[in-house]
């Protein structure tokens, strides 16, 4: 793909098609599609993003006028369906490592401001507020690898959740994860055995209240 | 389950209570001099102790018993000594230097597969070499033996067939050659599908799987190989894992396994580059 001429006609063409007569791609736009090409983001994700650009702002404009005079008022949309098709995306050979953190902070915070925004309980919704503001200070602070950022702090605000929950639960939910470990405890170290207990301990509270996970491995386990 | 261990180990051991050597083919772990000596046993691992009823039995050593039990543990693993040095999932691992596909990997094998044993699927880390994937399924058992106290097991595809194969040729039962790798609560195999496996070859592998599934047990599994999905989605001719293997045994991993794409660059290859520019 990353050699494919018609990348840039095709896309100049579809964009054309949606922007009406008398619009010209301008020189930034054309730095825009290369730096695509040149990721090796497939057309079709390139493609779609504009049409979804298009269609958001022909219903914010009246069903036929839309404001659009440049690729740039794109971006957004085409950088989320770049998001949404990462899965596959991320798995394209050559492509540039440095690229995965800056995708995947605005993965995690866009999907933490998505969960804020379902939350219904303030509980809730303040866990996931709670999570975001950390890691995005954290991610401000030491530009750390996201992922493993964002696994810590997890862990780190269900604890706290934990704690905030009243005694008797505490000690049920604490109670049923040690439980899990049933006979096993025996054999195992006295880290071994907290670390366990308080990974069984978040996923039993997780569970019960529905917290969503930033990261699911068996939803996006490639991306 | 309420627990009071006293605190052992010296600076000697880094307060883990072993050493590891790795002058052997295999690595092994010595109990360190702190705990040959442990005050509360008298360096047998045992203690006689009362239950309720007022009967006497002899219980592990609250101190050093569950370091002893799993160092045994470690031994009988086979980790091969090179691997030596990596004694949990994320040794040497810096997250700063990981991409995300190693992440993701490392994430699963230490948060879900270990903390969380055994309630979650094995996991077969796929992609080229070098991304350390054998780094990975190692780290989980050295993991598992010497914190979690499980019994795990270490084996080369290509050594595991020709043990197989020497074992058959002698005439031992099959049980006493399959059993073993059966029985042990988690198994790697390492470097699935390496050579060419003759029909033979894929129907012990076949056995074993299966078994091993029947008896929910966990298996772990590095291979260069890469499945028709990934190879598909990231354009590669390489050779296809269930072309490999056979879809019998492939649909049971995909059952038994979470998995796991590797991507990135070789990292020995880049070893030996920051090597030669210095």
């Amino acid at each position: 793909m990353g050699n494919n001429p018609d990348y840039i006609r095709e896309i100049e063409k579809y964009f054309l098609s949606l922007a009406g007569k008398g619009i010209m791609l301008s020189s930034m736009d054309y730095a825009l599609i290369l730096e695509w090409r040149n990721k090796e983001i497939p057309l079709e994700v390139i493609l779609k993003g504009i049409n979804r650009a298009f269609e958001k702002s022909k219903l914010m404009n009246g069903l036929e006028t839309t404001s659009i005079r440049n690729l740039k008022q794109c971006v957004q949309y085409i950088n989320s369906s770049i998001d949404e098709f990462r899965p596959i995306i991320g798995k394209n050979k050559g492509k540039d490592d440095s690229l995965d953190e800056g995708y995947t902070l605005d993965i995690v915070v866009d999907r933490l401001s998505k969960y804020i925004e379902s939350a219904k309980e303030e509980v809730i919704r303040n866990y996931y507020i709670d999570m975001k503001e950390n890691i995005l200070r954290s991610a401000n602070e030491n530009s750390p690898n996201i992922l493993s950022l964002s696994a810590k702090i997890e862990e780190e605000s269900l604890q706290k959740f934990f704690m905030k929950l009243p005694k008797l639960e505490r000690e049920q939910i604490s109670l049923k994860a040690k439980n899990t470990l049933g006979d096993r405890a025996r054999h195992m170290t006295d880290q071994a055995l907290e670390e366990s207990i308080v990974s069984f301990r978040n996923e039993i509270i997780s569970n019960k209240y529905r917290l969503k996970n930033i990261f699911s491995l068996t939803e996006d386990n490639l991306d | 389950m309420t627990r009071k261990s006293k605190k052992i180990g010296c600076d000697s051991c880094h307060w883990t209570g072993y050493v590891i050597d790795d002058s052997s083919t295999n690595a092994r772990a010595v109990l360190c001099e702190c705990i040959e000596n442990c005050e509360e046993c008298g360096g047998s691992g045992n203690i006689l102790s009362e239950n309720e009823n007022g009967y006497s039995y002899l219980a592990l050593c609250q101190s050093c018993g569950v370091i002893r039990r799993n160092v045994k543990l470690y031994n009988i693993s086979g980790v091969p000594a090179k691997y030596a040095h990596v004694l949990q999932v994320d040794a040497g691992l810096d997250p700063k230097r990981m991409n995300t596909s190693l992440q993701k990997a490392l994430k699963y094998a230490k948060q879900e597969f270990v903390k969380k044993y055994p309630t979650k699927n094995g996991f077969l880390l796929m992609g080229p070499s070098g991304l350390g994937k054998t780094h990975l399924a190692v780290g989980t058992i050295s993991e598992l033996t010497l914190k979690h106290g499980v019994k795990c097991m270490f084996k080369d595809f290509f050594y595991l067939l020709s043990e197989l194969k020497q074992a058959y040729s002698e005439g031992s039962p099959e049980n006493d050659v399959i059993l073993p790798l059966v029985e042990t609560d988690v198994l790697v195999i390492d470097e699935l599908g390496k050579g060419r496996s003759n029909e033979w070859e894929l129907n012990i592998l076949d056995q074993l799987i299966s078994k091993r599934y029947n008896a929910s047990k966990k298996t772990l599994i590095t291979t260069n190989y890469v499945t028709y999905d990934i190879a598909k989605e990231i354009g590669d001719k390489h050779e296809i894992l269930e072309v490999r293997i056979g879809d019998r045994i492939a649909s049971r991993l995909y059952e038994m396994c979470e998995f796991l794409y590797l991507e990135g660059r070789d990292f020995r290859k880049e070893q030996k580059k920051a090597q030669k520019s210095q």
